[in-house]
């Protein structure tokens, strides 16, 4: 997958991601419950994830399947980020968190493990 | 086709009258009378649908037929046809002007459902903050809140069930967010989105005159300048100050431009600031000013409207006579009566059209 995923069609994503092969219909009424949208509005945020090739929609029901793993939507994320904000240099990224205080000690040291892998 | 041509008349006098007001007076007088006066033309160019209709009708055959009670003439009047007045020419024009008004509409509207549709997706935000803004600041339709990742600018929409949209992706600060939802919910408060609605609709049925998208332009800058000052009312400088900031800070982001929805960084920010700059104090003395200017475009309105009145006797007499092949002063039903009479007796009723 190459192409951004916007917020709304996370949301989507985020239930699939959660349990795994889930009817258009349901997707609607869990989507209704949570944020409000409506039946058609949900319709269109899938198409538009079946478009980017996000998710995979078969027969019977309308059933959608994640054709990305979450992981992967995450690295994309962390990637353009990168690229974006950090000169494409994913060392400053870390080095901003680490300067943001927001981290525990635990986040740091998994964060050093992280690099090292790198 | 009259009844355009008589509204047009009234915005050929009252739009650069408003105009050279705005540009001499911008900053002398409250700014919130500048959405009035477009409101009290809009008035004109709307309502007369139904009162011109009205008087085509009833009040000047019904005219004619009492002139013609009076030389005891019913039985010979024929009074024409409503039908036989359309030329062939006239339909032409009707129905140019009628793929203007589909045109225009129809641009208008499916650039709006093409947004709206984005904006449907926009989430719910979340938070202790917005849900005390909430309840300090109710209504009596429900105003909601919402963020989105496609959006530049904060934005209103809905006229019925207001939604105040978010940038997501921009990063605004809790003390910020309230001078931006203060002036979004301002406009709500306002029907703000309606007014716009209704700015459509003109230049929709007026498309052809430019005067009308100089209107529609410049009262949508008056929205903003009306809005700003509303919030800023009885506020201090440093309210001021820190508000017309956000406005800058987001002026840099430039929003998005759309029709439909009113934005908090939508229209040149050199005047809104000016404008803001100035003191309700200041502004207080134009007030008087004001009140004139307002008299006066109400005065002119109720000119146009008369004036249009008696043109409209004028013009379909006169219709009548070319349409029958006559000469002026054989108007049917007429014909027998001694004529000096009968245009001394429309005269005294007002009308000026039988001069032989």
């Amino acid at each position: 997958m190459e192409t951004k995923l916007y917020d709304s069609e996370l949301k989507v994503m985020e239930i699939l991601w959660k349990q795994g092969e889930v009817t258009a219909k349901k997707i609607a009424e869990e989507l209704d419950r949570q944020i409000g949208w409506s039946k058609t509005t949900t319709y269109t945020v899938i198409k538009k994830c079946i478009n980017k090739g996000a998710i995979e929609r078969k027969e019977p029901n309308f059933t959608c399947r994640p054709l990305i793993s979450k992981e992967e939507a995450q690295k994309y994320e962390t990637r353009e980020l990168i690229e974006k904000m950090y000169d494409g240099r994913p060392d400053q990224l870390i080095a901003a968190l680490i300067g943001e205080k927001s981290l525990d000690q635990a986040g740091i040291l998994r964060l050093k493990e992280l690099v090292k892998d790198l | 086709m009259e009844w355009m041509i008589k509204t047009n008349v009234a915005v050929a006098v009252i739009v650069p009258c408003i105009i050279i007001a705005r540009r001499l007076l911008l900053y002398h007088i409250p700014g919130r009378t500048w959405p009035y006066l477009w409101k009290i033309l809009i008035l004109r160019l709307l309502c007369p649908f139904t009162v011109e209709l009205r008087l085509k009708n009833a009040d000047i055959y019904g005219y004619i037929g009492h002139i013609a009670d009076v030389f005891d003439l019913r039985e010979k009047t024929k009074l024409p046809d409503s039908h036989a007045l359309l030329s062939p020419a006239d339909g032409m024009i009707k129905v140019i002007w009628l793929i203007g008004v589909i045109g225009i509409a129809g641009s208008f509207i499916g650039a709006h459902l093409k947004k709206r549709k984005l904006y449907c997706m926009a989430l719910p935000v979340e938070g202790i903050y917005f849900e005390e803004w909430k309840k300090s600041h109710s209504l009596k339709r429900r105003v909601e809140i919402r963020k989105s990742d496609r959006i530049a600018a904060p934005l209103t929409y809905g006229v019925i069930r207001p939604v105040i949209l978010f940038p997501a992706c921009k990063d605004i600060k809790e003390k910020n967010l309230a001078f931006v939802l203060e002036h979004e919910f301002i406009h709500i408060k306002h029907l703000d989105v309606l007014f716009k609605w209704v700015l459509v609709l003109s230049c929709s049925v007026y498309w052809y005159n430019p005067l009308i998208w100089a209107m529609y332009f410049l009262a949508n800058r008056d929205i903003e300048l009306s809005c700003d000052e509303t919030v800023l009312k009885h506020q201090t400088l440093g309210y001021r100050k820190a508000y017309l900031n956000v406005l800058i800070d987001l002026e840099e982001k430039k929003a998005e431009r759309e029709a439909l929805y009113s934005s908090f960084c939508k229209y040149p920010i050199e005047e809104r600031i000016r404008v803001m700059m100035k003191t309700e104090k200041e502004k207080q003395k134009g007030m008087l000013l004001a009140l004139t200017i307002v008299s006066l475009i109400v005065i002119l309105n109720i000119g146009t409207a008369v004036k249009a009145e008696r043109g409209s006797f004028y013009d379909e007499d006169r219709t009548d006579v070319s349409e029958c092949g006559e000469e002026p002063g054989e108007i049917p039903g007429l014909i027998s009566c001694d004529e000096e009479y009968a245009c001394k007796m429309l005269r005294i009723k007002g009308y000026s059209y039988i001069v032989k």
